[in-house]
Formats: C-alpha cells, structure tokens, sequence
C-alpha cells in the first residue's frame, strides 16, 4: 500500500506551558492539512499550549511504501532524513552527503521523498540540513518527528473521539488479529531555548539564577513555576515545591503528556529521542517490560537509557496498572534528577470506571472522554458510591493531596466512599489492589532514614549531611559507627509479599553551604521499582492525583511490595526530595532472589538481614556470590578543610556540582602517586598504596557471582568495566552478548553474572571507565583466591579447598616487581599469533586542515615505525585481528620520549578536582573480553598483581586467547588514565571467524592492520570490514598551534561553559572533519558533508560495491562520560549481533568509553535494495559531536573501480544489481507469472507436476529471480 | 478406525504420537480449499491462506498473507509436525479476518 | 462422525468443557511482529485424537494477556507441553 503525506517545515511560536515559557523561534513538521490550522491556533493563543503543535507522527503499516511530498518554508535548506526505513539515499536521505544530489530542500521548495518500511517500530526523523549544534540549528528546535509503523492490517483512531486520525502523537491501534493498543509517542527533547512569558532566560524562584527547560512533545512543566504559585501564597501555602511539583491535587494537570487508559489496556510508547545533547534515563512507575519487545527470554527493566536520535518501544508487561491490575496515576519521567526538576515529566493516568466525558477531576476540569478500546471489557460506569479514580480520594484542590488510608500509624480514618474502593484483601501499604493471597509468604523489615556526616576516603572528603535508609536494629550500630555506613541492600525470595515499616528521622532542612541553599525536606518515603504494588498508597510519591504517600519526620508508614518472580536487583529512594538529597545517599536496593534462597554474610557465615554483600544459598542452583555496586555522582564532599570539592557556580545549581563515589565510597588517583617518581602507573597498586577503601569483592576462584549494578545519584552516565571476567548482556537470554563493559544512568540495575575464572590468586580492576570517574576514584578491586584463606567463608556448595599457608600480601610502600617474563606455554599446534608493537610519541593530524596533536601517544606495528616517526604515515589508531581459537602475543616495546604538554598540571581537557599528576612514561597494554591470565596479561597493575606496564627501553609480551567469535575489543594503556589515553593511546582488536584471512581491500594482499580490509574466510561470504574507534576528550592544536577549545559552536559565541565531560575534541579513528574547516557562512551549512563542495572528509572513507556483505566493528575506547549515538543512513542492523530476535535499528545509542559493537549490516552494502551512493555515518548527538567532525561516508560504488577490488563469490554482477531497485510488490508478482502453478486436482497429479516442472525448469530460484527482473 | 499401519512393530500399542499426527494431517486433507490459520516456530511465524493439499505430512498452502510482506502469495510446503496452533475456516461466521487491504470490520 | 477418543487422548477429553491453561512447545511465537510466549487459556470445545480446540482462545500476551483470538484456535496434541484446568480470569506472571 502506498500511503502520501504532504509535510510542511515551518517556523512556529511553541509553547510549552500554560505559564508561558516558550520557544519563539520554535520549528516543527506539520502536515500540510494542519498547517494553516496550526499557525491560526498559535496566533490567537501566544501565552497557551496548542494542541497540533507537537512532534509529527505519522503512521504505516508494515510493508507500506510512503511518499512523502515535502515542503520547506523555514529560511534555510532543511529536509527529512529517516532512520530504520529503506530508501534510495540518491533521492531520499534528506541530506546532502559526499557524492549524492543535494537531498534538502531550500526556502519555498518541496521535493518527494520515498521510504518502505518492513518491520514494526519507530522510524526517528529530523532535519539535517541544517545540523548546526547551536540555537542557530533545527533540531534544539523542534523539527523532528517519527512514523511509527503498525504490524500489517492496522488503522488507529483518536482516543478521545474514536475517529480515524492522520497524525498525532497519540493513538488507539487497531488490528484484525492483535489486540487493540493505546499508542503514545514520547519524544524526550533537551537544549531547546525556552524563554519566560516575558522573553526572558527563565529564572528558578529557588536560586534566582537561569535555569534549562527539558521537555516531552514540546512540552515541560517545570517546578520553577509551580515553585512561584506557592511562594505568591496561591496554592499550598505551607509546602516547599519539590514535595509537591507532581501533585495535581495542588496545581491541576500538568500540561506535558498524561497517558490514559483503563486498567489492563495494552500499551505501546514510542520512546523517541529527538533531542541533542543528553542520554536520558526514561522510568515509567508502577510498570517493566521487555528490553526486547521481540524476545521473550529478554531482560526485564522499568529504565531505559536513551541517547540522542535513539528510539525504544516500551510495552508494559500486562497492560496498563501491570500484573497487580493497578489504577491511579503512574508518572513517567526522566530520572535525571535536574532534568526532572526542570519539567521532563508526565504521567500515566489508569481509570477505573468508564469516562464518556460526563465526569470532572476534583477540581472542576472535565475528563475528557476516553474510548474503551473495542476487544476490551467495557470499564464499570461511575457510581455515586463508586466514583472511580481520582474522585474518591478525599483531597481538597489547591492543597496537598491527603495521605493514605490505613498505612500510616496514628493516622486517618478511611471514609466510606474509599471503603467502598478497597480490595476485598485491603491491607495497610495495599489497599486498593493486593496481588497476595493468604497464602504468600511474608517478609518484614522497619526502615529508617537518616543523617549523619559519612566519610568517603582516608583523606577525609565527606558529607556533613550525608542521608542514608538504614534497618532500625542497625541505626544505632551505624550511628555509633560500630557499622560503616554503606547504602542499604535488603533481599527476599521470589513470590514473597515484603512488608515495610517505614520511619522518616531526617531533620527537617538540608543544605545551606556553597552546594545547597537551604531548603526544608520535611516529608520521604520509599520509592521502589520493579515490584508489584497498589501506586495509590505504596508509591512512596506525591503524584497526580493519587495520595501522598510519604510521612513527615517523625511518621511511620507502612507499605507492601509483592515480588512476583525473581528479579535483579530493585532499586528503591525517596521520591518527595530526591532533587535535594538522594545526592547525599538516599538510594538503596531490594534483591530478589530464587526461591528458597538464604543470606549468608560471606565473612561470619551467619544469616543476614542486609548488606552490600552475600553468599546466596539455594537447594537447587549454585551458591552464589553477590555484591551490589551503586555509582553516584554530585556527591557533595568537602575536604577534610572543610572546602567543597567541585562547587557549583551557585548553591543549588544543577551544574554538575561535587566528586562521585561507589557505595559511599571514593579513592581519588591523585592521592596515590607515591614520592619521589609519582609515577601514575601504580595508582591501582596495593603494594604501593595498599587496598582502595572502595568495596572489594573477595571470592574463591571458580565462584559464582552476581554483581548487581546500580546507579543511585543523580546526572552522569557512567560505565561500567571489569577487568577479564565477562557477562551476557541479559542474564536469561543465553543469546545476548557477552559483555565487560555496561553504560549505566540513574535508576537502572543490571545483573552481571560469571564464574570467577582464573588460577593462583589475583586481583582485578573494575572502574567507571571516564577519566572524570576514575579520576575521582570510582574504581576498585575483586580479589580471588586460589586456596581457603581464614577471613573468607566458602560457598557451602563448592568442594573443599587447601588451606593457604603463605600470608597474605601487605602493603610494602615500594614498587611490585616487573612480572616474570618466562616462555608461555601452549596446547600443541595451537596457532600463535604474534604482533610487534611500539608504543610511541607522535604528531597525530586530525584532518586536512592542519588541526593535531602534537603530542600524540599511539601503538604502532613496529614495521610501520619509521615511516611514523619520518612524517610519511599518519598514524591510525592500531587495528589487529585473530581468529577464534587462536592465541594472540603482543610483544609491546616503550619507545616513549617523556613529553606532553604540562609537567604535573593538565588543564583542557579538565576533570573535576584537578590536581597534580604528573605524565607517566611507562605504558601497558589491556585488552576486553580475551582470555587470559590476570597475573601475567591484564595489562594492568592492579592489587598485588605484579607491574605489568614497561618503562622506556623496555619490553613486555601478553598473551591472549580468543575462545568466542566476540568481534571488536578495546585495547588501552593502563599506566596513566588521565594523561595518555585522550592522546591516542588506544587501539582495537578483532576476533575474526576460525580460518579468516585478513586481505588489502584494493589489492586483497594480506595485510596485519588497517581499519579498511576484507575479510576471507572459507565458509562463510566474504565481507568487508570497516573499524571505527570513535572517541573524545582529545587536546588539539590548530595548523597555527593555537589550542583548540572544544566544545565552541560555529557562528555564535560563548553559548555555554561546557561541563567536564563535554570538554575536548572528537574523533574517528584520531580523525575529525569540523565544520568550522568547510564552512563560513551559515547559508552554507547545508552543504557542509557535500564532497561535491569541499572534497572528502578526512574521517575513514569505506568503500563497497552494492550488495557487499559489511561489518563495522566499532569501539569507544576513550575519554569523558558524556554517552554518544552511533548512526548509519541507510542501513540497519541488529541490536545485538548473535541475537536474531533482537530489534533491528540503524542507531546505537550509549556509547562510552569501553563501548565495543559490531553492525552486521543487512542485505549488505547499500540496504535491501543495493542502491549505490555515499551513506553517512555519524555521531547523534547533534550537539556538539557532528559540528565538531564525528562523521565519516561509507561510498557504495556504482561501477567497478581499481581502488576497491571486488569480494569473490559475490554473485551479483554489478548490472543485475543495479537493476535489482524494482518494486518488490513487481517482483513477486512477475515470479508468480513465470511459475505459472496449475490447479491440483489430487494428490499423485500433484506429485506427477512438482517433477515435471522440476525437470523443465532446472536453474535454481535465485537465478528465475535474476531472468525475471532482467526481462 | 486408527490405520493399522499406526500400530508399531514388535508390539501390539498404538503408536500415540503417530495418531495424533494423522488425526491433525487428516483434519488439513479434509479441508482442502478452505482458509486455515497456522503458527509455526520457524520463519515467517504465521501463514493464512488456502489449503491446496497435503502430501504426506506437508501442508501445502497457499499464502495469503504471512508475517513477512514479501512472501504473500507463495505456495508453502508447511511440515504439520511444525504446526503449534492453527484454525480452520471451516465455519463462516468465525472467519479469519483478511489483513491485506487495511481495515476490515 | 468422529472416531471415537482413544484411551491414550482421555487425559484430554477429561477438560471437555472445561476452562484451560495451555503451553506449547516452542520458545516464541509471532503474529504480525508481535511474539509471545506460547501461553493460552479457553474453554475446550473439541477433543479428537490428534488436537484439541479451544473457544474462546485467550493468547497470553505479555503486554496484553486477556487478547481474546477472532477465531478459535486448535492445537495439536504433539506440540502441546503442558496443560491444567485453569481459571481464564486469573492473572499470572508471564515474564
């Protein structure tokens, strides 16, 4: 089917809130039926929201062809490019890139575009003619939007009125087999300029200083403003403003986008990122699905991370109110916290009883109708006695909503009309829905909450207020300091009911000191994921128009969690002053374990009630050891001088103020540089330094082990590594990926599940891979044992070891020995690969335009050396390979020359905290994911492992085996984060098929490196390899040597003072192209990836011919925490390479540093339709990394070429390829023709004709197909 | 009756697993012609389409619409031994409903 | 007419009438895109010796597990894991 829409970009006053704050030079696609309608709306309504003006969705159905007929009426060349969808990138990529026609379309013109669409999703589209980071570019304003394609035989009608609709954001889907589903797009978008009513920069009541706005469908709600309705005594007089910034019964409906829809309503939301510059970490209360809509063995969350351009569809398990059959309302927000605050928030709104538009919420404002979907039960009418939610919750508009009924001692009676509400099995904490039955098991615990200063390091960094849940019987052992503090982990068996006291002991105010202004924090509660609870009275929120379910200091509250299957780790805080103080610890974790699990502590053997670690025990699987990790930034430390570290411009800025931490904890490098070298490469040592006061997991080698991962506090995204031991991505998909590296935002948990592999006794490092992060001391040690140790209880399960009978190792002060250098031992025959590598000082030029860095640090062949260092090769980042099955030795020498830019102080790049720390001159090599012994080829000088890194002059081999078809690994120096790894000391290694040979992709001579080659293998196709190490934090210097200061956005001045971890320049393979080196003007900007006009850009050009089977094996290996998109034009992939059921996409989004990926790209070179042209690929984050030059062309080209030769057993000529863009609808059809199938009458005659018409047509299928389109 | 054929050599049972498999062979052959709806766990997942035949334990259908566009109007030889669900339009006031063309009520 | 139910199928002729759970065999199953594991519930409506048909046929869904299928749904009797009487209107963890 063929579907046409005529859009229209046009210029528009956006408004974002019923106070006024709005975008006025705001932009949006519209469909041209709509336009005038729209402009009509904006101008008489300039202080209001406008319904049509919101993100453009348009809709298709599974195997649709649409048209597009586009029209631009913004004062500068813009156009659509579409991710996901097939398209002839000649005619239809939207873009002007490398070779192609100019594909945007300028002021007043209208060009067709043509997309087909295959599989159910999201289809992300957005301007790129004018992908300027700045104000100046589109996207911050609004033009993006998506066509969300329905499983075929769909149509979808408006809510409300049940008509069929053409565009918008929301929908009821309809299908002849599935069942019904409310759609609701949700388009995150960040950076927009929102001004005040009064065109002003908005200004927070709270600090009297500018604030962002972050918005959901170009709409934002702020606590700013409602902030201003309190303080001016119209609303709630005796409130602060976070506690209730969610709260409808004070301030009404938001205006972002509230979801509605009737208990048990299937439930689609398009999670779409349409912004720029941030990766956002979407929470949908009450609600989890898959991770892989497509999987059913996929992991199940309730948080998804989400970088720009990135998409998601999000199908709660069991439709709306979940298992548990809940209503009320369940907000969904972004969970980084400043982003919350500053209006990235809506909600999903669940009803009880039928709304036909007859009804009012409680503060006069009609509910507007909302259609049962048709193959659902028709919801019960409301009743005077039965008024359905919210009207019979007893609040009064304009105040706080009330507190629950039952659940809080000493608190109010319920009235009859909630009586008449309550679940047949009503208990406090459960009171409207209880999934428990009275058979449930039951697990009880009394929580508090409270605050005392914790010390993070031996150097005394801490937090006078830090806040923390503790389990009453410890409070007085961790007040005392009898037990260190540490966040709470508590744990219980699937299928059991948890039963909690909650008692809030915080003092009424935190802050006052150069982070926090001072602010009452009167009320918390217990906020928790995962779990099945009734939303209105165990939320521990304050949202819509459910009840507060916090208490004040001094309360008691009682909620009920239902564990209905065994879970990762479930993350639970406060949810009334998160904004203020989970930042000082206020972040614990729930466990859910297997069935019949018991809770040992690791060291005494006893039974316990929390902990950060345990063994796990169990009748029916392996023990287990488990640790939980929570990483935290913004944690507010002072030194032990009393003086803030890293404060804020302002207290209560959302700057990025503070250090970070894990568990409370934090072992900064700077301190661990030892007189007189203070060399940066023993800064992991433990015999220099002895062990980091970061948790240290300790197990027997060949334990099992479940590390829970955790986010707790409050802005950054981090990554996390592991040194040597590897995970699957989704513990119960066998298929998923094995990782060592998790990029991990607030509020999400992962489970990282492995045997501790390995011999002797070792240490390895994990790290939160930033050189923020690390710099900070986000880093530390699990330690494993060979034999039984005295301090270390076994796993019960696991057979007796030898006791040890050497002591264990102590610090010492000095350095570690070298690690002995003996002959490694091989199986017999086993295939040795051996690389030579020089680790060496170079200029490094990023680009034709003369932009370097002078002071480059790259691993080379040692072959490839002098041509390096006598000007005539530029380095690219080192690119080896091996087999599966094959050892790898890297002979690394240290040609080193001791030279960088400082002698001790860094500068730009900065991290927070900056110090003295010295370059080192030693230098090491670490590779992910291989197998090898931590002892001797970590790479690494960690613990009381020996050195492992070399001086100058010295040599050290590693040995590594490639046990898995893993694909791209990161390769990294070790001895010195801060100083060598911006500087290019980072490489990539691929495992390659068994029996692959590693070709030249213009002569097919073998070749030992390159990020451009063929791979040849025996059984398998020939494929095309394209490696992209894409990586930030670089220091470069112009072609006149002037430091370059990145990030500065082209044709505006000083827009904003980057964070930390913005700081630095970007690159591909130590290769950018800048838009400042093309461009002038900014009528330019549409040209600027246009070869035609500026010749081809310095990042690696890729070449195919159509159809080539392709892989881009592609890596982060460095160096700031800010996450980046990865985007093909014209191509997809699947999210996970081994796994055939994960979703197809053409971006990646959370890229950090340790990222490594591989993108199997469908159908091969040039997408299903083998189109030749020159397709991009690029970063997407528009902000500021495509401006700064991550973007590079991979060249589909028409005609044989001598500069690419052609992969063997590639049977498409070119011409049969060129011709193969034929309808595919044509194709089947002229197929059927030829087959021509006669109608059978029996059996044996049908027999009779398969033979027969086998014998006259003996060529094989494929080849018909080929005649076919040839005809 | 159950087929002799169905009771296994060297001992006097039925084979059970044989039956049940003719039972749902024989249910496809007398159907021949009509609409029938089946998943199987293979690729492409969902057939709907005409029974045109079965030979031995193949199904032969004739597909009107499948999960995968491209393959509407092939002739799938379906093994019925793969078949975990299906339905037969043998009654016509319980069609299954013709997704090709957009909205159907 | 019917054959008669062999002794061997009885265990299923005992749920004539009656409402059911019912797992087949494979990992996932997909209509139009949307996969699901194989977990029904209906009122069994026919017993033969090689299938059984249930009516109305409730499929599972993950995120929609009360979906009742247009038509009935038959099943044969290989490809079925597990079965139990089973009330259609309670709700159970699926993932």
């Amino acid at each position: 089917m063929i579907r046409k829409y005529h859009i229209v970009a046009i210029p528009i006053r956006i408004v974002v809130n019923r106070f006024g704050d709005h975008d006025p030079n705001g932009m949006m696609y519209v469909l041209k039926e709509n336009e005038d309608i729209v402009k009509k709306k904006v101008e008489l309504n300039p202080f209001s929201t406008v319904d049509l003006v919101e993100p453009l969705v348009i809709r298709a159905n599974v195997g649709d062809t649409i048209e597009i007929l586009f029209e631009n009426q913004l004062p500068f060349n813009t156009g659509i490019h579409i991710q996901n969808a097939e398209y002839d990138v000649m005619t239809s990529d939207g873009a002007f890139v490398g070779l192609n026609r100019n594909t945007t379309v300028q002021p007043g013109k209208s060009i067709i575009y043509k997309w087909s669409v295959d599989f159910e999703g999201i289809n992300f589209f957005s301007d790129l003619g004018n992908p300027l980071s700045s104000e100046l570019g589109s996207n911050v304003h609004g033009l993006f939007g998506a066509l969300f394609v329905e499983p075929r035989g769909s149509w979808w009608t408006d809510p409300v009125t049940g008509k069929p609709i053409n565009s918008g954001v929301f929908a009821d889907v309809h299908n002849p087999l599935l069942p019904s589903y409310r759609e609701f797009g949700w388009f995150f978008h960040d950076e927009m300029e929102v001004d005040d009513l009064t065109g002003q920069k908005p200004i927070s009541p709270h600090t009297l200083q500018p604030e962002a706005t972050h918005l959901i469908n170009y709409r934002s709600e702020p606590m700013r403003n409602r902030l201003r309705l309190i303080q001016e005594g119209v609303v709630c007089p005796d409130c602060e403003g976070e506690e209730v910034h969610h709260d409808s019964w004070v301030f009404g409906d938001p205006d972002t986008p509230i979801l509605r829809a009737y208990v048990g309503d299937p439930i689609k939301i398009r999670l779409v990122h349409g912004g720029t510059k941030e990766t956002h970490s979407f929470h949908y209360h009450l609600h989890q699905w898959l991770f892989e809509m497509n999987d059913s063995d996929s992991e199940i969350v309730d948080v998804q991370a989400i970088s720009p351009q990135n998409q998601y569809t999000v199908s709660p398990a069991y439709g709306a109110g979940s298992l548990q059959g809940a209503f009320g309302d369940a907000i969904i927000h972004c969970h980084l916290y400043p982003h919350f605050g500053e209006g990235m928030w809506g909600m999903q709104r669940t009803f009880n009883t039928l709304q036909d538009g007859s009804m009012c919420y409680p503060n006069g404002v009609q509910i507007k109708a909302l259609q049962p979907l048709p193959d659902r039960p028709l919801p019960p009418k409301p009743t005077l006695e039965k008024p359905g939610f919210p009207n019979f919750i007893p609040g009064i508009p304009g105040f706080k909503a009330p507190r629950p009924p039952l659940g809080i001692i000493g608190g109010r009676k319920p009235t009859e009309i909630e009586k008449n509400q309550f679940a047949p099995n009503a208990v406090p904490g459960a009171v409207f829905v209880n999934p428990t039955t009275d058979e449930t098991p039951i697990r009880e615990f009394h929580v508090v909450l409270i605050q005392m200063p914790i010390v993070y390091n031996n150097e005394g960094w801490y937090d006078p207020e830090g806040r923390l849940y503790v389990l009453a019987e410890d409070e007085e052992a961790v007040r005392s300091g009898k037990k260190k503090p540490e966040p709470l982990v508590i744990r219980a068996n699937a299928g059991e009911a948890i039963r909690f006291k909650f008692t809030n002991k915080l003092p009424e105010t935190i802050g006052g000191n150069a982070f926090q202004l001072v602010t009452r924090t009167y009320e918390a509660g217990m906020h928790v994921h995962f779990v099945k609870f009734d939303v209105l009275v165990s939320d521990g929120a304050n949202v819509g128009w459910n009840y507060d379910s916090s208490v004040l200091s001094g309360e008691t509250i009682e909620y009920q969690w239902f564990a209905d299957v065994e879970l990762k780790s479930t993350f639970w805080h406060d949810h009334l002053f998160a904004n203020e103080h989970q930042l000082h610890g206020v972040f614990s974790s729930i466990n859910i374990e297997p069935r019949g699990s018991y809770y040992l502590n690791p060291y005494t053997g006893e039974e316990m009630n929390s902990g950060t670690q345990a063994m796990i025990i169990n009748p029916l699987i392996p023990d287990f050891r488990e640790i939980n990790l929570f990483v935290h930034d913004f944690a507010l430390l002072f030194d032990k001088d009393d003086k803030p570290l890293n404060p804020p411009p302002f207290p209560s800025s959302p700057d990025d103020p503070g250090v970070m931490a894990v568990n409370y904890r934090n072992e900064p490098i700077q301190f661990r540089l030892k007189e007189p070298h203070c060399d940066p490469a023993y800064v992991f040592s433990s015999w220099v330094h002895g062990d980091p006061v970061t948790p240290l997991l300790e197990t027997y080698n060949g334990d099992p082990v479940r590390v829970r991962l955790i986010q707790g506090a409050q802005e950054e995204s981090h990554s996390f590594n592991l040194h040597r031991q590897r995970w699957h991505r989704e513990r119960g998909d066998l298929d998923s990926e094995l990782d060592q590296q998790q990029h991990i935002v607030i509020a999400e948990t992962f489970t990282l599940e492995f045997n501790m592999e390995g011999e002797g006794d070792f240490d390895m490092l994990y790290h939160f891979g930033s050189v923020d992060d690390i710099w900070l001391g986000n880093w530390g040690i699990f330690r494993s044992f060979g034999k039984r140790v005295p301090h270390l209880k076994p796993l019960p399960d696991r057979e007796q070891l030898p006791l040890r009978e050497k002591p264990l190792p102590k610090k010492t002060g000095k350095v570690p020995p070298l690690v002995s250098q003996s002959e490694f031992e091989y199986p017999k025959n086993a295939k040795v690969r051996k690389y030579d590598v020089v680790a060496l000082n170079t200029k490094i030029e990023y680009n034709d335009y003369g932009d370097h860095d002078p002071f480059g640090i790259v691993f080379a062949l040692e072959k490839d050396v002098d041509a390096i260092l006598s000007g005539k090769l530029n380095p690219e980042p080192l690119i080896i390979r091996a087999n599966v099955g094959e050892f790898v030795e890297i002979k690394l020498m240290n040609c080193l020359k001791d030279i960088d830019h400082h002698n001790g102080r860094h500068g730009y790049p900065e991290v927070p905290v900056e110090a003295f720390f010295p370059p080192s001159n030693r230098i090491s090599m670490h590779a992910q994911l291989l197998v090898y012994d931590v002892r001797h080829s970590d790479g690494a000088t960690v613990g009381f492992n020996c050195d492992q890194t070399i001086g100058p002059g010295e040599c050290i081999t590693y040995s590594w085996y490639i046990d898995q078809p893993i694909g791209s690994v990161n390769l990294w120096d070790m001895a010195d984060i801060r100083n060598h790894r911006h500087h290019g000391a980072f490489g990539m290694l691929i495992t390659e098929p068994r029996g692959s040979q590693y070709l030249n992709h213009k002569t097919r001579k073998e070749v030992e490196t390159g990020s451009q080659v063929i791979i040849s293998t025996p059984l398998l196709p020939e494929f095309r390899e394209f490696s992209l190490l894409m990586h930030d934090g670089v220091r470069l210097v112009d072609k006149n040597g002037k430091l370059i200061i990145d990030p500065q956005p082209l044709f505006v001045i000083d827009e904003e003072f980057p964070d930390f971890e913005d700081q630095g320049s970007r690159g591909f393979n130590y290769r950018n192209e800048r838009f400042s080196n093309r461009i002038k003007k900014f009528n330019e900007v549409y040209k600027v990836f246009s070869s035609r006009v500026f010749g081809d850009p310095s990042t690696p050009l890729f070449l195919a011919y159509p159809g080539d089977p392709v892989v881009i094996r592609f890596t982060f290996p460095a160096d700031k925490p800010r996450a980046h998109s990865f985007a093909v034009h014209g191509h997809i992939f699947h999210r996970s390479k081994d796994d055939i059921n994960s979703s197809l996409i053409s971006v990646e989004g959370q890229n950090t540093v340790g990222s490594n990926d591989n993108f199997h790209l469908l159908y091969g070179a040039g997408g299903l339709f083998s189109k030749p042209g020159d397709y991009m690929y690029r970063s997407g984050n528009i902000r500021w990394d495509i401006e700064l030059g991550l973007w590079g062309i991979m060249r589909v080209l028409r005609n044989r070429k001598n500069l690419l030769a052609p992969l063997k057993m590639n049977k498409w000529k070119q011409n049969n390829t060129l011709n193969y863009q034929l309808d595919r609808k044509n194709l089947n059809s002229k197929k059927f023709q030829k087959k021509g199938r006669v109608k059978i009458t029996s059996r044996r005659s049908y027999k009779r004709k398969i033979i027969k018409q086998n014998r006259a047509t003996s060529t094989p299928k494929h080849q018909n197909r080929d005649e076919g389109v040839q005809s | 009756m159950i087929d002799d054929s169905l009771i296994s050599l060297g001992n006097d049972q039925p084979d059970i697993n044989a039956i049940r498999q003719s039972v749902v062979t024989q249910e496809f052959e007398d159907n021949i012609g009509k609409r029938a709806f089946i998943l199987i766990f293979p690729y492409p997942f969902m057939i709907i389409g005409e029974i045109i035949d079965v030979m031995s334990d193949y199904l032969i259908i004739k597909a009107e619409v499948t999960n995968v566009t491209e393959l509407d109007g092939e002739e799938f030889r379906v093994h019925i031994d793969d078949i975990e669900v299906f339905y037969i339009e043998k009654n016509l006031s319980r069609p299954i409903p013709d997704i090709r063309n957009g909205h159907h009520d | 007419m019917r054959e008669p139910i062999i002794p061997e199928n009885e265990v299923f002729l005992e749920m004539l009438g009656k409402t059911i759970l019912l797992v087949t065999e494979s990992k996932q199953l997909n209509i139009l895109g949307q996969t699901f594991r194989p977990i029904f519930s209906g009122k069994v409506v026919e017993v033969t010796n090689g299938y059984i048909t249930l009516d109305p046929a409730i499929i599972k869904m993950h995120n929609a597990p009360f979906y009742k299928f247009p038509t009935p749904l038959s099943f044969p009797m290989e490809a079925i894991s597990v079965f139990t009487e089973f009330d259609p209107d309670r709700r159970i963890p699926l993932i």
